[in-house]
């Protein structure tokens, strides 16, 4: 490369033979060299039992001049050939005049070396003096090893050392030192000194020591100070213009590229950044794109940052739409911008912070809170939704309120209204058509059919047929034209096109198959819909086509219900219809399981005493061992519990007995009194009792001893026609029952069940109606012979027994034989005092006054047998 | 024919299941003025009569009256859901922020600061150092 300029002085010169012709200075480069002088080489010791470090000084020809140590004589001398390869310690790569002084400063390894300084520095600085290129490596090698005290005491110009220095630290990027080093520099020359500068000069346009060195060159007429003034400092287009010319001798490519960027920025028009990390640059160039028409909404994240007026220029403009993404921009608040592009995505807190009080006044408008409306800032807004509220409500249309274009539209609506009224038109104006919110209110003209879609309508706005036929669909059924709605539902299944109509019309058309009594068509259909939403409305109406249809499969349907709904009082109702429809059902079906576990959860929940109580009685008779399985009741439905957990154990627990039973409501009645759920449940008792004791006599003796208990406890919760029909019934049983084991009534049974009630219906009798009499009389007639029948029977034959015993021992045992006359008299007044008790019962048999044939022949035996018996005892006393 | 107990008192009024009491009067009156000049208006009016009398009195929540049917299951099938003038969508917001130039202009000199500044980092990477 040709040297143009000298190093020495700074001078243009191009140099010769003689040097710079300015200051005669030889322009040589700094050197290289592959001489050996400097490396060090190992060579053997004394003795060569050793081995030493011999640093080259110089070299002959092929000989090599080793310097080992002070205290050996001179140097030795050595082929150049046998030095074989140089100690690592000293770098190859450097000059010898560097080498030597590298060696004097740097440790050595396990090779004995000591060398003497002195005789290194003084050849180093011979070497170094060799050239001006030697000089000039040397004084470079020293730079980078720091030595300032080589700096310093080199024989370079201090200009050229300052050049070099100045070099040194462009390189390395040490602005600091390149400023030193370039205030250094005469005011003249070196003219490439400001190319040292560029490649810092992003650090450069701060560094004010810098600028003010570059201010000096400019004022003396350096070359290209004034233009990287101008980059550093300059106006922008200035700073751009001058980096540009800069730029166009390192890359003309580029350059042209930087000239459009200026063009650009001129225009105040940018485009495109061209440089890295630009951020408002890239910013400015969307905004640039958007003002020229283009859609940003992709750039969003490039511009978010931006002042909300520059958003809000391209919002109106168009360029960014509600598409724009939002994704990426989350560390920012842009609620303004969400209200001002998709308000549906802030919430009321949000739009009332970012004051959108217009869709505040939407959202309320559209949930019907008018109170929130009121709350809101009055504008034109709140008035308009306000009177919209109004319109929904039924009020005239207030123009001073609404929004124009709505005033227009329920005019039209009005008039609509009026030429369809006076069948001036069959259909609706365009704007009606094009508005789905206009269209209620034409319903009822749709439902009666004075509304209806003509071909070309079904076409051109299928929705609002579909919406028509709809209503025709509903219309029909308030009509109650069953056929019609049928044909309709039918044609309209199937070619709806959203599936909440088609939902629908399956409900619609169900419904009017019920009404043509083909329940059957309606449960089909119903069964497509329920498992669409809307299912419990859905689920009810099957309920009700199933009841109708079939209603043993109605219970699966109601426990889904029950199961499904969340609603406790949907629950309950659902229960309650559930009941009603399997209790209607015929013949007796069993208790549906479905229905259980809906039941029981339900008797764990809160219900009013009534359900409970019904629910329990349910449960109680058709599932007894779950019911007795749940919790026991407190509080108000103790009672309740006590009673149906009574019946429950009745049916599943065989040591529970009627009397147990009875027990258990006697105890109830003594807590509640008679309140509804109790009397249900005394009816149903009373009705089995009733049932059970109008069978063959000892086949009741449960039902007797049910009798027996309440007429001993609580005798009125028995009516007194129940008293006296039952009680003596349970008399006659049990009396028939004892009998078979040998005994017999006891006398405070018979005065229980017989004499007292017989007592009270004797003193009762006239006020009863005659046939009622006769027949009650008649009943304790037939029960009291009987029982007073057996009475006899069981206490003769047992005196008779123990008597003929006394007989025949008298036969013999003659030495007791006052004392067994003794027992025998006891005997003897023993019967006659239960024959003075079948005679209490004849008394009342014929106070009874049973003048019926029938009476008569039960009567006639008794008192027969009585006075049998009585004969026969007076003559067995006369023979003692 | 339906019978009696399948007879539906929102349905005998014409109104949607479920109506309040106030519209079951409002229709029962629409329909009763109608009969008068109508052949079997006794019977009519005697099934409107019912039915007014059931809504009025014997269904207290009509969700609960599950012999009932649902006329319609879905009300909200037979309202449109587009949006329109009386149902409008979420308004957008009007612009609040004045006229942009200052903000423009500051946007504008911080662009070409960046572009200043990248030029200058560019001829600092392209740029080659003179001979030493």
């Amino acid at each position: 490369m040709t040297v143009t300029w000298c190093r020495a002085c700074g001078a243009d010169s191009a140099g010769g033979p003689s040097g710079c012709e300015v200051c005669g200075v030889p322009m040589a480069k700094s050197t290289s060299s592959e001489s050996v002088v400097g490396l060090a080489f190992p060579t053997p010791g004394k003795f060569r039992l050793t081995q030493r470090a011999g640093v080259v000084l110089r070299v002959d020809g092929a000989m090599a001049t080793l310097h080992v140590s002070p205290k050996d004589k001179g140097t030795i001398e050595v082929p150049v050939d046998s030095l074989g390869e140089s100690l690592d310690a000293i770098p190859v790569e450097l000059s010898p005049a560097t080498r030597l002084r590298v060696a004097i400063r740097q440790p050595y390894g396990p090779i004995k070396s000591s060398w003497d300084i002195s005789t290194l520095e003084i050849r180093a600085d011979e070497l170094a003096a060799e050239s001006e290129g030697a000089m000039r490596r040397a004084f470079d090698e020293a730079i980078e090893f720091g030595w300032t005290e080589v700096i310093d005491s080199s024989p370079l110009t201090e200009s050229e050392k300052a050049w070099r220095l100045a070099h040194h630290a462009a390189e390395v990027g040490d602005l600091d030192q390149l400023t030193a080093a370039l205030k250094r520099l005469p005011p003249t020359g070196y003219h490439s000194r400001v190319d040292l500068i560029l490649p810092l000069l992003t650090t450069a346009v701060d560094h004010a020591e810098c600028l003010a060195e570059l201010a000096r060159w400019r004022d003396h007429g350096l070359p290209n100070a004034d233009a990287l003034l101008d980059l550093v400092q300059g106006e922008w287009a200035v700073a751009l213009g001058s980096g540009i010319d800069m730029l166009s001798r390192l890359t003309p490519s580029r350059s042209e590229a930087w000239s459009s960027v200026l063009a650009e920025f001129k225009a105040a028009a940018p485009r495109a950044a061209i440089a890295p990390d630009s951020p408002d640059w890239d910013a400015a160039a969307v905004v640039t794109s958007g003002d020229a028409g283009a859609n940003v909404d992709e750039a969003l994240n490039r511009i978010a940052h931006l002042p909300a007026s520059i958003l809000d220029d391209l919002i109106d403009s168009g360029a960014l739409t509600p598409e724009a993404s939002f994704d990426s921009i989350d560390t920012l608040d842009h609620t303004y911008l969400l209200a001002r592009l998709r308000p549906q995505e802030i919430d009321d807190t949000a739009a009332k912070a970012a004051g959108h009080y217009a869709e505040l006044a939407r959202r309320y408008y559209r949930r019907a809170d008018r109170d929130a409306l009121g709350s809101l800032p009055p504008s034109l807004d709140v008035r308009h939704f306000q009177a919209l509220l109004d319109v929904h409500d039924g009020t005239p249309p207030d123009a001073d309120r609404l929004y124009p274009d709505v005033v227009k539209a329920l005019m039209l609506v009005d008039s609509a209204q009026n030429a369809i009224e006076n069948a001036r038109a069959d259909s609706l104006p365009d704007p009606i058509l094009r508005d789905p919110t206009l269209w209620g209110f034409f319903a009822q003209y749709a439902q009666t059919g004075q509304l209806a879609p003509d071909a070309d309508l079904r076409v051109t706005t299928p929705g609002f047929a579909e919406w028509c036929d709809l209503q025709r669909l509903l219309g029909l059924l308030w009509e109650e034209d069953w056929n019609d709605a049928v044909i309709l539902g039918k044609a309209l299944l199937g070619s709806l096109t959203q599936e909440r109509q088609e939902l629908e019309a399956l409900n619609l058309t169900a419904f009017a198959h019920l009404g043509l009594g083909d329940t059957d068509d309606a449960i089909r259909l119903l069964e497509k819909a329920v498992d669409g939403p809307h299912r419990e409305n859905l689920l009810i109406n099957l309920s009700i086509a199933l009841s109708q249809g079939n209603p043993a499969a109605a219970a699966g349907l109601f426990a889904r219900i029950l199961n499904e709904t969340s609603s406790h009082e949907l629950k309950v109702a659902a229960m309650r219809r559930a009941v009603g429809v399997w209790d209607s059902a015929a013949p007796d079906p069993a208790f549906p399981d479905e229905l259980v576990g809906p039941l029981t959860t339900l008797l764990t929940s809160d219900l009013l005493l009534e359900d409970y109580a019904q629910f329990s009685a349910l449960a109680a008779t058709f599932i007894p061992g779950i019911y007795l399985q749940l919790p026991t009741a407190t509080g108000a439905y103790a009672p309740v519990n006590q009673l149906l957990r009574a019946r429950a154990r009745f049916t599943e627990d065989p040591g529970f007995l009627f009397g147990d039973l009875a027990s258990e409501f006697v105890a109830v009645h003594q807590q509640v009194g008679r309140p509804s759920w109790f009397n249900a449940e005394w009816k149903q008792l009373v009705e089995s009792v009733r049932t059970s004791v109008f069978s063959p006599f000892g086949e009741a003796a449960g039902t007797a001893e049910l009798i027996q208990t309440f007429m001993s406890r609580s005798p009125d919760l028995f009516s007194q026609e129940e008293r006296f029909i039952f009680a003596p019934q349970a008399g006659a049983h049990l009396a028939a029952h004892y009998a078979e084991s040998g005994t017999a009534l006891k006398p405070e049974l018979i005065q229980m069940l017989f004499y007292r009630p017989i007592e009270e219906f004797l003193a009762e009798r006239s006020l009863l109606d005659r046939t009622q009499a006769d027949a009650i009389a008649d009943n304790f007639h037939l029960t009291l012979c009987l029982a007073a029948g057996y009475y006899l029977d069981t206490m003769r034959s047992g005196a008779a027994e123990v008597y003929n015993e006394l007989v025949s021992r008298l036969n013999w045992d003659y030495q007791n034989r006052l004392a067994i006359v003794s027992q025998m008299r006891s005997v003897l007044d023993e019967s006659a005092r239960h024959q003075e008790e079948v005679d209490r019962a004849v008394d009342r048999l014929q106070r009874l006054a049973v003048d019926s044939t029938e009476g008569r022949k039960r009567l006639a035996p008794l008192t027969d047998a009585l006075s049998e018996w009585r004969s026969e005892t007076i003559t067995l006393r006369s023979n003692l | 024919m339906m019978h009696d107990e399948q007879r539906n008192p929102y349905g005998t009024l014409g109104i949607p299941f479920g109506a309040s009491k106030e519209s079951a009067a409002r229709a029962f009156a629409r329909l009763a003025r109608g009969l008068r000049r109508k052949h079997n208006s006794t019977e009519r009016l005697a099934r409107l009569t019912w039915a007014l009398n059931q809504i009025e009195e014997a269904v207290d929540d009509p969700r609960t009256a599950l012999h009932i049917y649902r006329i319609p299951a879905d009300p909200g099938s037979l309202v449109p859901e587009q949006d329109g003038l009386l149902r409008p969508p979420p308004m957008r917001m009007k612009r609040t922020t004045p006229e942009s130039g200052p903000d423009r202009a500051a946007l504008l000199a911080a662009a070409r600061s960046e572009a200043v500044q990248g030029l200058r980092s560019e001829i600092a990477v392209h740029c080659q150092l003179p001979d030493r």
